[in-house]
């Protein structure tokens, strides 16, 4: 790329052909001196980054453009240096909001009229659309999905990465809708089994020897159906982990058969007589009280012991309501994307009723509730007449009478909080993860005391 | 005072989710004692976060910061003073100074909210929010 030396501008009504051209196209694009100086911001690079051009013009790039790669790996350092550009490179930056937004750059050489390289220029699109779209066509989520502020969900964030380096079963226990599969994908992609894929399978959706053959896979003539070879579940999860979800659900004869691969590691295609090994993590979930269904005799209890050697509890939504309104916020901004809306944000009646709900179908449904709100609602806030029905009967306080405000439900939650601690305050604020004076403080705001 | 900083050469890295480095030091009046650096470099957010909520630092100075990192270090008890470049020297200095708030070390886009002056002065500091330094 060639240009002429210019000053930088520091007005943009004062803009040249070349800003016109540069502010038209979609795509952020900056240019730098030699000394990594900004020289030229584009509009789009603006909205990308959160910056403007006036803040940025003058500043050294990386603290403008502020990516993954300044540091470590930058891609017009190495263009620079190398002479070669670089295409399509994918990472991300932080923006002024501090997202984390998924780029991808390109760099070139800068040259003045006579050839002699003076700087770079670096363009880079959003990706964010993209990602989301490929996210919802693969169904592929990771960690960052996980949203929540609640102190019982930090704390869960902060034992995830020594979950996942331990290597261990984990059985993930909590209600439909909590996110177990999120979880589990969590605690894969930080394993050391990360290269290596994840496979989930619900057992509760599938029959008995059905769900046999998807597991352990089957040989050809195994059954009426069976017109070839097929790999089970274990065999394509090899180096990985798979995801047990429902395990509740399965059958006492199949139980065996996971105990054996818990136990050896190994496991026998249907109507196979080869002996194949597993090399996986076994990660499960369910939804039902296993305990109760050992001791029920509907689930072995060896096999309940050895697939929970860690567990994990995520608890209902309607325990951690104080993660509501960033929930709302962050499906908000995912449907926006996804159906290119501008929808900014709830009304207080309706951040109210949904306070006010108990969640019984918890992220799922609260989900489901903003996508149904997105139907009707195109930009703006989403009120009430937006939502489900079976909401709307919901608008207003049981106790009072008159909407929840937050009060009310911090009041809630402490009172929940204490009602499980049976009325201990230590034992609470350790729960709630904050001091007792805190505790004593915040009762006392609340006229809890 | 413990104060932690990552750092990128002589300067502050400018993105605390991808740093490399950070740097610890024991502030006593105007005296600085480097007490180790610490590698972190290609670490996920969670085991950042729990590194730096185990070294016991008092205050962490970076540069930016995603919401969800400053979250969980605020969940850590971390006080955080983000959105700071500069080189470590002049910062650390500003920092004991109490001009660390000054427009000098501020990076672009920044909006002016949840940064503290320095030591014991201004803002409030900690970053809890997945909105935050502007926007």
């Amino acid at each position: 790329m060639t240009i002429k030396r210019k000053k930088p501008r520091g007005n943009r009504r004062d803009a040249s052909c070349e800003d016109v051209i540069l502010d038209s196209i979609a795509e952020g694009v900056f240019t730098v001196d030699s000394d990594w100086r900004i020289q030229s911001f584009n509009r789009a690079a603006e909205e990308i980054t959160g910056t403007t051009h006036d803040d940025a013009i003058g500043r050294q790039c990386w603290d403008v453009f502020r990516a993954s790669i300044c540091e470590s790996a930058c891609a017009l350092r190495e263009t620079m240096e190398t002479g070669e550009r670089v295409v399509g490179r994918q990472v991300y930056i932080i923006n002024a909001a501090g997202e984390r937004v998924p780029i991808s750059v390109s760099t070139a050489l800068l040259r003045d009229e006579g050839g002699e390289v003076i700087g770079g220029v670096e363009t880079f699109r959003d990706l964010s659309v993209e990602q989301e779209l490929r996210r919802e066509l693969e169904k592929r989520y990771t960690f960052s999905d996980m949203i929540g502020r609640n102190n019982r969900i930090q704390e869960l964030f902060a034992m995830i990465p020594d979950v996942a380096e331990s290597g261990s079963t984990v059985l993930i226990q909590g209600e439909s809708g909590t996110g177990k599969e999120l979880l589990a994908l969590a605690i894969h992609s930080l394993s050391p089994r990360a290269n290596g894929p994840m496979i989930v399978v619900n057992c509760g959706a599938l029959p008995d020897t059905l769900l046999e053959s998807e597991l352990f896979g089957h040989k050809a003539g195994a059954f009426t159906d069976a017109k070839r070879d097929k790999l089970g579940r274990f065999a394509l999860a090899e180096g990985g982990t798979v995801f047990l979800d429902e395990i509740g659900d399965i059958s006492t004869a199949l139980q065996s058969k996971l105990l054996r691969v818990l136990q050896d590691g190994t496991y026998e295609p249907l109507g196979g007589t080869e002996t194949l090994t597993a090399d996986v993590r076994i990660v499960s979930a369910s939804n039902r009280d296993l305990p109760e269904l050992v001791e029920r005799g509907d689930f072995r209890r060896d096999l309940f012991y050895r697939i929970n050697v860690v567990t994990v509890e995520l608890p209902p939504l309607r325990e951690r309501k104080d993660d509501i309104p960033l929930l709302v916020d962050h499906f908000i901004a995912r449907f926006n994307r996804l159906r290119n809306r501008d929808v900014s944000g709830v009304s207080s009646a309706v951040m109210s009723m949904l306070m006010g709900h108990d969640f019984p179908g918890n992220i799922r449904e609260l989900e489901n509730i903003i996508e149904h709100a997105f139907v009707t609602c195109r930009a703006g806030q989403i009120g009430t007449r937006h939502l489900p029905a079976y909401l709307k009967s919901r608008v207003v306080s049981a106790e009072t009478g008159r909407p929840y405000s937050m009060q009310d439900v911090e009041r809630q939650f402490l009172v929940s909080a204490l009602e499980r601690n049976n009325g201990n305050r230590l034992a609470t604020a350790r729960e709630l993860g904050i001091h007792k004076t805190t505790l004593w403080r915040r009762m006392k705001r609340l006229g809890l005391l | 005072m413990r104060v932690g900083i990552p750092i990128w050469g002589s300067k502050v890295s400018p993105v605390l989710d991808a740093s490399e480095q950070l740097l610890v030091v024991e502030l006593t009046g105007t005296e600085r004692s480097d007490v180790e650096t610490v590698s972190f470099g290609g670490w996920g957010m969670m085991r950042r976060a729990r590194l730096i909520g185990d070294l016991g630092l008092d205050v962490l100075i970076c540069g930016a910061i995603s919401g969800r990192l400053a979250g969980l270090l605020a969940w850590k008890d971390v006080r955080v003073i983000p959105w700071v470049s500069g080189e470590v020297d002049d910062v650390l200095r500003a920092f004991v100074e109490g001009r660390l708030s000054g427009k000098r070390f501020a990076m672009p886009g920044y909006r002016g909210m949840g940064r503290g002056g320095g030591r014991g002065g201004g803002g409030r500091g900690r970053q809890g929010g997945r909105r935050h330094g502007g926007g």
